[in-house]
């Protein structure tokens, strides 16, 4: 009789390029790519404040000017805007608010947190740079 | 007058013929009303009698039919046929799971998970029946209502990349009807359903795919009960660092 | 020879079978309990009921009136010893469902909340959106998870009963996985398999309605019921047969027909479209027949109208029903409404069982909808069903129960082995051995077309003898039937097989019983005999088993304080 237990194990993995399959798993697989340029701008930051620390703020800024420097940035802001894109969609997906009969959207909670960070983005650099 | 025809490939694998799925292909007389399950049911009956699968309410309410068609998790009594471009149409069985033969897939990873979670009305003190229901406001009832709509189907498990690379993962359907009982009014076990859905492969296995949620035929956000599990988690850890005794 | 041994063994995982089982481990913790299902047992019908369940919770509710709308409702057919005591085991059983975790909607006091319904002359209708059964299901199934002496056998298919000695023994089953055939003894067996309405072409019933359970106690001995009893629900979607709830009418849909007028002030001026579903069938068929119905490709139908319930009601009270339409017929019940016709539903008839479930053969009992107490008598008010599994299956689980405690396990010897040996037989070399024969699947859509011409909302002596003379001959074909999947593994073509086979066997009793029955009675309308008859059939028809046809004898009504009047609504 049969036992199918015998039988050798089928089932459908998931294969190295899974993720190509469909647009969601691909945009979680860029959005999980981007942690990696925030974190290593972040390190990189780090560094350039410990050369202000160990010398002064001209060796930071200095170093800030290095066109490698500028040219990693420029990639690390467009990754971390991309990064913070999918956080605030995620935010609203997670915590979706209740108003009235109906729940906030998940790209309503995107808006409203882009609309913030410009905000905030725009004082903080009046703070920091054009007062 | 030629009748209008679809093409149904169907990946099969009966365990003691075939060393490996193959992939059959059926034609079957189309209806623009039709679901797959109303051609696969048209293929065992006037075709191929040997053409396996589940099904049983055809309305979408017990959680049967789950299979992947073109390459989607479905409910194939959900999925017509209309919905697809052109008229071939690929079914396959529910990737992440064994299959036992043809779209059958084995199920006892999720039923031992589902005991896991202790799916009950957990109280210190039950009420008699006599003194009558337990009160519940609409509030409170909406507060889980939505996550106790599962039916069950798994395809939250086949669209679940994490559960793919690890079977360990307590996955969505099952952290989500945790939390349906969590969040309940009338339950009264935190305690007890904490340690499960918080250890290694519970909760915290969750990177946020979100697939689950896109594919679940109910609605029932099973990426939403999870990332609420884990805010639970953190502030109950949170609460216990700072009230180690008491304050719950 | 590989066996299994229990002290109750469960055949059905639905709300009746799940009840049962909790209702005898808590009785006595020390017994050993099975539940044996051919599905999951979330997958179990009981899933699919939309409406809601009826009980007395609330000031303006009684017992008596309860029961007088049942009685009532059932034509009075019903034995009124069972109604009284399921009218009283109501609210237990629902406040014991809610206290295991059933999501029911609530009231502004956080009661219960309750909606009308068909033939019931208050709210009494607790209800769960629109999706009662399937919370009761799950919230039963999960429980019964709790409790460890409650071992589950899923996707086996239980192919008959070991009787030894006029006393059940257990049951043999096929562990659909692996195609082998196993006797699973039991001190008493538990029959839960719901109806039979896949004998039917038009039907809500899901593909596992095939009356295995019935066929099974039949063949063992035990009578069907009332068969000739079926009933035919009034809003089903063309096609389909998708159910639409009772409750979109309770909650105020309206019916229509052609020229938009509310025809059941024709039929049932007092209740409308709350009437008893019988009355309202053939309500509906009448306006069909008198042309005065809509033409669809599916056939005829009438109208659903919901469009004056609003957003909000609809929503917050019906929206699987909402979901439903707009899938299947693509049409949004908030803006136009769902066209429906009558088709089958429930089984009012069934295994012969008293009022604790007992077949009367020792050993065995039976409940839910594949037992026949009856408490639906000749037609079954909406909503009282899942509340029946409710109590008749906690009743019949502390039944077995008691029985199972007194006695000493069943030995495995050679009755059983025997027995099981000739059931190997019987399915594996008739049914996988022929190289030729007929598709079993045409002998269903034959028998399923038959039962749909000839015993339908309106049946005369020709036509059920039609029925009677095709169901014999589709049982002779049978023989020669073929299944094409060879294979012992999930083998699900043997299994619809061998639901045939019961089906055909199950199916034989309703005409045969119908044709004796010169009356109208509930669900039950002749052409021939059009009114009711309480002189010469105020009794329960009862098929039994032979080698011929089946032999139909009957058995008196319970009367104990509602004397048959006339059911106008």
């Amino acid at each position: 009789m049969g036992d199918t237990k015998q039988y050798p194990e089928i089932r459908k993995r998931l294969t190295p390029g899974w993720w190509t399959h469909n647009r969601r798993y691909a945009n979680y697989m860029v959005r999980e790519w981007t942690s990696l340029f925030v974190a290593l701008y972040s390190l990189l930051i780090i560094y350039g404040l410990s050369l202000w620390f160990n010398g002064s703020e001209t060796d930071f800024l200095n170093f800030l000017k290095n066109p490698a420097i500028i040219g990693f940035s420029i990639v690390a802001l467009f990754f971390t805007m991309y990064h913070a894109v999918t956080w605030f969609y995620l935010l609203g997906a997670v915590a979706p608010v209740k108003i009235g009969r109906s729940h906030t959207k998940p790209w309503q909670a995107l808006i409203l947190n882009l609309v913030l960070l410009v905000i905030i983005s725009y004082v903080a650099i009046w703070i920091a740079i054009l007062r | 007058m030629s009748q209008d025809i679809a093409t149904i490939r169907v990946t099969r694998y009966r365990p003691e013929k075939d060393s490996k799925p193959f992939v059959q292909e059926y034609k079957v007389p189309y209806r623009r009303d039709m679901v797959v399950l109303d051609a696969l049911n048209y293929i065992k009956s006037q075709i191929d009698g040997s053409l396996t699968y589940r099904w049983s309410c055809r309305m979408g309410v017990c959680g049967s039919c789950g299979a992947s068609v073109d390459g989607k998790p479905k409910l194939t009594c959900e999925s017509f046929l209309h919905e697809f471009k052109g008229r071939t149409i690929t079914v396959e069985p529910m990737p992440n799971f064994p299959v036992i033969k043809d779209l059958v897939v084995d199920m006892e990873d999720f039923m031992e998970k589902l005991v896991k979670i202790k799916p009950w009305i957990i109280r210190e003190k039950e009420s008699p029946v006599e003194e009558g229901e337990y009160k519940q406001s609409a509030k409170e009832l909406e507060r889980y209502s939505q996550f106790s709509s599962c039916i069950n189907c798994m395809l939250c498990y086949a669209a679940c990349p994490i559960y793919g690379l690890n079977e360990k993962f307590l996955g969505p359907a099952a952290t989500a009807l945790a939390y349906r009982y969590i969040d309940d009014s009338r339950d009264q076990g935190k305690d007890v359903r904490f340690p499960i859905v918080h250890e290694m492969e519970g909760a915290w296995e969750c990177t946020l795919v979100g697939e689950c949620s896109v594919v679940c035929p109910k609605g029932v956000d099973p990426m939403l009960a999870i990332q609420r599990t884990k805010i639970l988690g953190a502030t109950n850890a949170v609460k216990s660092l700072l009230m180690p005794r008491g304050g719950r | 020879m590989e066996h299994h041994s229990h002290d109750i063994v469960i055949i059905g995982g639905g709300a009746a079978g799940l009840r049962a089982a909790i209702a005898a481990v808590e009785l006595d913790p020390k017994l050993d309990v099975a539940v044996v299902s051919k599905v999951y047992p979330m997958r179990s019908h009981t899933v699919s009921a939309e409406g809601g369940m009826a009980a007395v919770l609330r000031d303006y509710d009684n017992f008596d009136s309860h029961a007088f709308d049942t009685i009532k409702g059932s034509d009075f057919l019903a034995d009124q010893d069972s109604v009284e005591f399921f009218v009283k085991e109501a609210p237990r059983e629902a406040i014991q469902l809610e206290h295991w975790g059933c999501p029911f909607s609530r009231d502004p006091d956080g009661r219960i909340s309750s909606r009308a319904f068909g033939g019931m002359t208050v709210k009494r209708t607790l209800f769960a959106t629109d999706k009662i059964g399937f919370h009761l299901l799950h919230t039963l199934f999960q429980t019964s998870l709790k409790y460890e002496n409650i071992h589950r056998y899923d996707e086996w298919f239980v192919t008959s009963l070991l009787v030894d000695n006029g006393r059940v023994e257990g049951v043999t089953a096929i562990e659909i996985r692996t195609g082998e055939l196993v006797p699973i003894l039991g001190k008493a067996v538990i029959i839960a398999t719901g109806g039979c309405g896949r004998i039917f072409q038009f039907t809500t019933n899901g593909w596992i309605k095939t009356g295995d359970g019935m066929a099974i106690a039949y063949r063992a001995g035990v009578p069907l019921k009332d068969m000739e009893m079926v009933q035919y629900h009034p809003t089903l979607l063309p096609n389909t047969g998708i159910l639409i709830t009772e409750a979109a009418r309770g909650e105020g849909g309206y019916l229509l027909n052609k020229d938009g007028e509310r025809f059941l002030k024709k039929y049932v001026p007092n209740k409308m479209e709350l009437g008893p579903r019988d009355i309202l069938s053939r309500a509906e068929m009448s306006e069909i027949n008198a042309g005065r119905g809509f033409e669809g490709p599916y056939g005829s139908y009438v109208h659903l109208d919901l469009t004056h319930l609003g957003k909000i009601t609809i929503e917050d009270k019906l929206p699987f029903v909402k979901e439903l339409a707009e899938r299947y017929v693509g049409i949004d019940p908030e803006h136009e409404p769902i066209p429906v016709r009558p088709g089958q539903h429930y089984m009012m008839g069934g295994v012969h069982t008293d009022l604790h479930g007992f077949t009367g053969m020792p050993g065995l009992y039976a409940a839910g909808e594949v037992a026949c107490v009856t408490m639906n008598g000749a037609n079954r008010l909406g909503s009282n069903s899942l509340t029946e599994c409710l109590v008749f299956g906690a009743e019949a689980g502390k039944a077995a129960a008691q029985y199972a405690s007194k006695l000493a396990s069943p030995s495995f010897g050679n009755p059983v082995d025997g027995e099981t040996m000739m059931e190997e037989k019987r399915i594996f070399d008739r049914l996988l051995k022929h190289e030729q024969g007929e598709r079993v699947s045409t002998i269903r859509t034959e028998m399923q077309n038959g039962m749909e011409k000839y015993v339908g909302i309106y049946r005369d002596e020709n036509g059920l003898r039609e029925a009677c003379k095709l169901i014999g001959s589709l049982k002779a074909r049978l023989t020669n039937g073929i299944v094409e999947d060879q294979d012992h593994v999930y083998n699900t073509e043997l299994v619809s097989a061998l639901e045939l086979d019961f089906m055909l066997d199950v199916a034989e009793t309703i005409p045969y019983s119908a044709i004796l029955r010169h009356e109208s009675r509930g669900a039950h309308y002749r052409t021939d005999f059009t009114k009711r008859d309480d002189v010469n059939f105020l009794k329960h028809s009862m098929a039994h088993k032979t080698s011929g046809p089946p032999r139909i004898d009957y058995s008196p009504v319970t009367i104990t304080r509602w004397k048959p009047e006339e059911r106008v609504y």
